[in-house]
């Protein structure tokens, strides 16, 4: 195993997904991962979440890359939708990237992968009209990879 | 104060959920056998509900703190935390209590010395580096991709004007911009533009008095 990332950090994210396994919540599964880059600047771990019953992502199934650094759970993961399907949400770019708070700056190192998914879960229940963030278009055509390059105001975390 | 220690209260993530089905472990976690060399816990069984875990590390707290709030932290842990936060931002990670060193109450057991854990050296820890936590007011929905000093060019202008008479000023200002975008790709170009430009200058400058 590879040794430059830190112990503390990655013994963290094992019993998060050892947590995740032994109680799992509905709707939210471990889909793969934990992956280590090849230079141990991170971690990733694929997500799937459910649309829940009775909204209007009801039936689809979306994955989430979490991208954990070595500065985990200090620094919260990148977080993105990942595949063919990434939903049709006011909050969330083609690209994949979510405009939700916690993952910028109202992080905190006692959210863990699960609370994140069950967040977006509810930011995805909440949803009444599927469609994009106005400024889709621009956003992924000029936003860097990493959602956490950008700069995020979060004004309605209710839609 | 008195008040019962709340169990952690994450309303705002967590929705409200059925018993959790317990089921075994479906997928094996062993491909991630790093952490293991940590402490010689057996995972891989059903972990216990352990109360009293650090709500950093989830792991037993070494150092334990408690906050005003009822909130259990290994010191170390919790210190990595504050550091990261600007004085009198400083916040639960749990309840977003107002939270500081001086407010953390140290946990002795029956076999430990009584030493203070704050006042331990504590071990390193990494860097901060996220600056933009402490400019909340920067956050756009709409990202913003517009480089300092593109297009307009006022920038550039003004920092030249300023820049004879206070050369540091402009190295400030320089690094200034590079704190208000981390890692924004495209502003750490211009920032690195402007910072070539002022090193020129100031050897033109130089050149220029002899
Ligand atoms: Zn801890
Ligand atoms: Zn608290």
């Amino acid at each position: 195993m590879a040794s430059g990332f830190p112990v503390s950090s990655a013994r963290r994210i094992h019993k998060e997904l050892v947590a995740l396994q032994a109680e799992s919540v509905p709707g939210v599964t471990l889909k793969s991962g934990p992956t280590e880059s090849t230079n141990d600047k991170f971690i990733d771990i694929v997500m799937e979440i459910k649309g829940a019953e009775g909204t209007v992502y009801n039936g689809e199934t979306f994955d989430l890359r979490f991208r954990m650094n070595e500065r985990y759970p200090f620094e919260s993961p990148e977080v993105v939708f990942q595949g063919a399907s990434v939903p049709l949400h006011p909050h969330v770019y083609s690209n994949g990237h979510i405009c939700l708070s916690i993952l910028g700056n109202d992080w905190s190192p006692a959210l863990t992968i699960q609370s994140v998914c069950l967040s977006i879960v509810s930011m995805l229940s909440s949803c009444k009209e599927k469609k994009r963030p106005p400024d889709d278009q621009f956003y992924v055509r000029t936003a860097s990879l990493n959602p956490k390059h950008t700069r995020w105001m979060y004004h309605d975390d209710t839609v | 104060m008195d008040d019962t220690p709340s169990t952690s209260r994450m309303d705002d993530v967590n929705m409200d959920q059925d018993d959790p089905d317990v089921h075994a472990p479906s997928t094996s976690s062993s491909a991630f056998g790093q952490a293991e060399t940590g402490k010689g816990e057996k995972d891989g069984e059903k972990p216990k509900e352990n109360l009293f875990e650090c709500n950093i590390c989830l792991d037993s707290p070494n150092d334990p703190v408690v906050s005003l709030c009822g909130h259990l932290f290994c010191w170390p842990c919790l210190h990595g935390w504050l550091e990261m936060r600007p004085e009198g931002h400083q916040t639960c990670p749990v309840c977003k209590a107002a939270i500081s060193r001086e407010k953390a109450i140290p946990l002795f057991g029956r076999h430990s010395k009584g030493e203070d854990p704050r006042n331990k050296a504590v071990p390193p820890r990494p860097q901060a580096q996220r600056t933009e936590q402490t400019r909340h007011a920067n956050f756009n929905h709409n990202p913003d991709f517009t480089p300092f000093g593109f297009g307009g060019g006022n920038n550039g202008f003004h920092m030249t004007v300023g820049f004879g008479a206070f050369p540091f000023t402009f190295f400030a200002q320089t690094f200034g911009l590079l704190e208000a975008a981390p890692g924004h790709a495209q502003q750490g170009l211009v920032s690195k533009i402007f910072l070539w430009v002022a090193i020129i200058l100031i050897f033109a400058l130089i050149f220029i008095d002899l």
